[in-house]
């Protein structure tokens, strides 16, 4: 559960999606769910080519299954933090 | 030390430089924030490499990022930097 | 028959019309009576039927065609008619029929089945129509006057005539809230609504409006009696919420609402008028008076209309429907303003119905007036979105959709937040500055209902009622989750069994299996490293062994200052190399992050902390290896990021003994390597980074334990270790070195300086405080200019900071050269006047050049300038107030 923790924390964020068919969605990120699907509200494009031309489209929702990476920023991030958090997943996950 | 699976190997390395290797011929070169049993991570100050077959020659393009979410099933292998890098 | 003008006495002519209007064969000529005669005569007349020729009429035709179709003509219609009564059993029953004749009226009525199937539909309506007296004579089933003789006579109203009878009637009406009950649906749905037959219907109902119980009488339903709503499509989760809740009720008393079934709509064209009459339910009654929950409830029904998969005759009924209702679009616009979200959709061009939620009269007249055409607009998209949204509602029950919202919330839900949602929790808590807030639960609760938007209420009304079943939701989820975990240790094999064998439960899912095992590694690389480390410089040997002779130290220490030169090399490697390598530091670091990470988790639960784990971990006392792991901890960041929290949970001897081997080996320490400029001159950004961490995080916490819970023996104490097991001058290289160096000796000077005032330190303790003082100055002796870094490096250091501008000097465009001059001025607060003329006379150049330098600035304009030539004083006069000097405009003189 520690990257749907993390994702509950950038709520109402400006994040960058990377999708797996290399289309690139800049957008509010709205909501996450336990398998990383994302909603993303008022998308924009981010790079023209990476954009599928979605321009009637405003919000999404996309499958986590199908992201590649999510662009954040580090003020976004307390990354102290972040590794304790990973530290105690992972210890968690041992037990 | 105790018997260890690769993932508390891993957890060795947070707040460390780390190579990824992923699919589709690309790299990432980051510091490890986070990262959970699914390979599954957080990179700040990453750097992604990506290699292509152009014209039949090897190019290869970067990619900087201060913060990255990266999803675990894209991932090869992550290793430790070259010193270099 | 007579009055129709047809003498059924006579046979022939009877026979003759029959063949004429029924058969093809046009033969004129008369019948053998042999052919037609099928003996039915012959029957005797019954004794015993009284009412034989009141039931069957004693001119009753016999026919040899039995068509069970309705007449062919208009003409017949009025045969047909009078003959209801009679015929209703007459088709199948010739016996009792009396005479040919009779036959052969009868027969006249009725065409054939091909005939009937041929008539269009207004003829089919008409005969329709006529069918309505096969009621029952409502005069037999109620108390009410007899008003059955008003339908014939109404038959068919013009369509303002309809309009005012429905605005009488809903003026005359209150607030029922009649309710829907369900599941006679089905019962209604294959009907096709027939205009004319409407009309008189709404007749009835008009007139009958009082009589509930006939209505159902009419409609023949079982009881409970039923409404049909219209079918608006507000929201579906009311319709459900509010059926589970509202009670079914349809008398109320002298209120009776006949609703439209929106049923009619679903019912395709094409489907063959059934005859069942008590099936013809179709309302079209456009005005009604609306309850929310009715609304909600009429589009529950619609839903399972659609479900029935009929959606064809919607369109055209609604036409119907709206030409019906036309003259009054405007009390529909109003009223659907009136209620937010959960109104029928206006039938413009959607396809919805109009139905009217008007509370009385005069709203509508209130709200007619300002219907601009943007709000019209805006009512369109909105009813346009509505109908779109409810378009596929209906197909779960509530108790559906509370099983799939617990089942969410389950997932998400968890009573130990700490434990499962670590980040969120704590990154709330520390944005929020630290304060607890609300229980977790009601904020899950009201979270996810403003995310479901309200879905299990209504906006604003049930809002409180909708958050308040959320939250019971959320704590069953708790309760669940809290046996999940416990029904997990039980099987931890929980898998079930399927059709296809076994399926592994969630705990594959989340956590999967180990499906390798891992033999331990050999730690190999520990000896590979450690052949690194036999790089020994002999040249930095020789110079160690130099300074070395002039300090008194034990043998012991002696090598360990040896050593820790030799491999001051900046890279980390051999010095991890020594302490276990570096894989082995991590897990260390990981370890101890993971003791600490508990003990926090612990103190957060308020259950009482042990730290002797803590300390195990951080391998103090270990005399294993050479270099202490704790020293190599201290290489990584992550190292010194825990340090402060790790102060927090020990004790002061632990602290203590923590110090004690922190100064013990301070040559060791990475950053003191590649903080000093011997060995280190040209640092890197990333390092410099990493001495600001350090300087910022550790040096900090030592100051602190220092001023808070150190006396003076132990002050002592550790200089004593740095004195011994370092050297010292190498140590004042470096900046960090320095630093501490000057924390120590500064906090030595402040205790003195208190109990000279108290006197209550004991001439032991001021003795081994001069000779540790000794001690130092000698190893620093004719070192003390080695203390300022050659300009190169200052440039260096300037360039590197200049440029990241993340650290914290990269403000200043030079280098800070004040933490030199305050360890010289505590190094001469606490030194003898001896000593001071020494400190002097060995940095008197630096004086000058400072001196110097500050005057040179004198001459530039420019403020920064002016800053630093105030700054150059201020730090040089931080030492040479203590020997009671000062510098000014270029000279020098004394303190007054």
């Amino acid at each position: 559960m520690l990257f749907f923790s993390f994702f509950k924390t950038l709520v109402d964020q400006e994040v960058t999606v990377e999708l797996k068919n290399d289309i690139e969605l800049k957008g509010t990120l709205k909501s996450v769910d336990q398998f990383l699907n994302l909603k993303l509200d008022n998308i924009s494009c981010n790079d023209k080519t990476k954009y599928p031309h979605l321009t009637s489209v405003r919000n999404i929702f996309i499958r986590g299954s199908n992201v590649r990476y999510v662009y954040l920023q580090k003020n976004m991030v307390d990354t102290n933090l972040l590794q304790d958090a990973a530290r105690r997943e992972a210890m968690s996950d041992k037990r | 030390m105790s018997l260890a699976t690769p993932l508390d190997l891993l957890k060795l390395n947070l707040d460390e430089r780390v190579y990824v290797k992923l699919r589709g011929a690309r790299e990432l070169v980051g510091t490890l924030q986070a990262f959970d049993s699914h390979c599954n991570f957080v990179l700040s100050d990453a750097v992604e490499t990506i290699y292509q077959l152009i014209d039949g020659e090897l190019k290869s393009r970067e990619k900087s990022s201060e913060m990255i979410f990266v999803r675990g099933d894209t991932v090869a292998l992550i290793t430790t930097p070259l010193p270099d890098e | 028959m007579s009055f129709f003008g047809f003498n059924s006495k006579l046979p022939n002519e009877g026979n003759r019309q029959r063949h004429d209007h029924g058969k093809k064969d046009n033969n004129n000529s008369p019948l053998d009576f042999e052919d037609t005669y099928k003996g039915y005569g012959e029957y005797e007349r019954e004794e015993d039927d009284y009412l034989n020729d009141e039931t069957f009429g004693d001119d009753v035709a016999f026919g040899t065609d039995f068509d069970f179709g309705h007449g062919s003509s208009s003409a017949n219609s009025g045969m047909i008619s009078t003959n209801q009564s009679q015929g209703q059993q007459g088709f199948n029953d010739p016996v009792g029929m009396q005479g040919a004749q009779a036959q052969q009226q009868q027969f006249q009525m009725h065409s054939s089945y091909a005939a009937a199937a041929s008539t269009t539909v207004p003829q089919q309506q008409a005969q329709m129509n006529v069918t309505m007296d096969m009621r029952p004579m409502e005069s037999l089933w109620s108390n009410q006057p007899d008003m059955s003789t008003q339908v014939g006579q109404n038959e068919v109203l013009s369509m303002e005539e309809l309009e005012r009878q429905q605005i009488q009637m809903q003026q005359q009406q209150q607030h029922p809230p009649p309710q829907m009950f369900m599941p006679n649906y089905p019962n209604q749905q294959p009907q096709q609504p027939q205009q004319q037959f409407q009309n008189n219907y709404q007749n009835n109902f008009q007139n009958n409006f009082q009589n509930p119980q006939n209505m159902n009488n009419q409609f023949q339903q079982p009881p409970p009696p039923q409404i049909f709503n219209q079918p608006p499509p507000p929201n579906q989760q009311q319709t459900q919420a509010q059926m589970n809740q509202a009670p079914v009720h349809m008398d109320s008393p002298g209120q009776f609402n006949p609703q439209h079934m929106h049923a009619m709509h679903a019912v395709p064209g094409g489907m063959p008028m059934p005859m069942q009459m008590n099936n013809q339910i179709s309302n079209h009654l456009h005005h009604q008076q609306f309850d929310p929950s009715l609304e909600l409830k009429n589009q529950n029904q619609h839903r399972q209309q659609q479900v029935m998969g009929q959606n064809i005759g919607q369109n055209e009924l609604l036409e119907n429907d709206q030409a019906l209702s036309t003259p009054s679009p405007k009390p529909t616009h109003q009223v659907l303003q009136r209620e937010d979200g959960s109104i029928a959709s206006n039938g413009n061009n959607n396809q919805s119905y109009i139905h009217i939620k008007d509370k009385g009269p005069r709203r509508m007249s209130r709200r007619s007036e300002p219907l601009s055409s943007e709000e019209q607009k805006r009512l369109q998209i909105r009813h346009a979105k509505v109908e779109k949204i409810l378009k596929n509602a209906g197909l779960m029950t509530p108790r559906d959709k509370d099983f799939i919202t617990r089942y969410q919330l389950s997932q998400i839900v968890t009573e130990d937040p700490y434990n499962e949602d670590f980040y969120f929790q704590v990154y709330k808590i520390i944005q929020t500055g630290g304060v607890a807030g609300k229980s977790n639960k009601d904020l899950i609760a009201r979270a996810y209902l403003e995310h479901s938007g309200h879905r299990l209420g209504g906006r604003y009304k049930r809002a409180d009622v909708a958050l308040q079943r959320m939250q019971n939701q959320v704590e069953k989820a708790v309760t669940v989750a809290k046996e999940r975990p416990q029904k997990n240790k039980d099987n931890t094999d929980s898998a079930r069994e399927g059709v296809l064998g076994k399926i592994s439960s969630s705990l594959n899912s989340k956590a999967p299996r180990r499906q390798l095992q891992i033999p331990s590694p050999k730690l190999s690389d520990e000896e590979d490293e450690s052949k690194l480390s036999s790089h020994a410089s002999s040249e930095s040997l020789e110079e160690v062994t130099e300074s070395l002779n002039n300090v008194g130290i034990n043998q012991s220490s002696r090598s360990r200052r040896r050593s820790s030169y030799a491999f001051s090399s900046v890279d980390q490697i051999s010095v991890l190399s020594r302490s276990g390598g570096r894989k082995f530091v991590l897990s260390l670091i990981e370890t101890v992050y993971e003791e600490v990470l508990e003990l926090e988790a612990q103190l957060r639960s308020g259950n009482e902390t042990d730290s002797t784990g803590l300390w195990e971990s951080l391998h103090i006392g270990d005399e294993a290896y050479d270099v202490s792991p704790f020293i190599s901890m201290l290489s990584f960041d992550k190292g010194v990021k825990i340090m402060p929290r790790i102060f927090n949970f020990l004790d002061k001897a632990s602290k203590l003994k923590l110090l004690q081997t922190f100064f013990n080996e301070l040559s060791h320490l990475n950053v003191i390597i590649i903080s000093s400029f011997k060995t280190n001159p040209t640092p890197t950004e990333a390092q410099l980074k990493k001495i600001e961490l350090f300087q910022g995080v550790f040096l900090k916490i030592i100051v602190s334990f220092l001023s808070s819970s150190a006396d003076f023996i132990e002050i002592m104490g550790l200089l004593l270790h740095l004195i011994r097991n370092n050297n010292v001058s190498f140590i004042s290289t470096s900046t960090l070195g320095l630093n501490l160096i000057t924390i120590l000796i500064s906090r030595a000077a402040i205790i003195k300086q208190d109990c000279n005032r108290t006197n209550s330190l004991s001439s032991p303790d001021i003795q081994a405080w001069n000779e540790i003082y000794d001690k130092l100055f000698i190893s620093l002796e004719t070192k003390l200019s080695l203390v300022f870094p050659p300009q190169e490096y200052r440039d260096t250091v300037v360039k590197e900071t200049s440029q990241s501008g993340q650290l914290q000097q990269s403000n200043t465009q030079y280098f800070d050269q004040s933490y030199i001059w305050q360890f010289l001025a505590s190094l001469a607060l606490s030194g003898k006047l001896n000593h001071q003329r020494i400190i002097i006379d060995e940095v008197r150049d630096e004086i000058f050049g400072t001196i110097n330098c500050a005057e040179q600035m004198k001459s530039l304009p420019d403020q920064s300038s002016a800053y630093r030539r105030d700054k150059l004083y201020q730090d040089l006069n931080l030492f040479l107030n203590v020997m009671g000097l000062v510098a000014r405009d270029g000279e020098i003189s004394e303190l007054k």
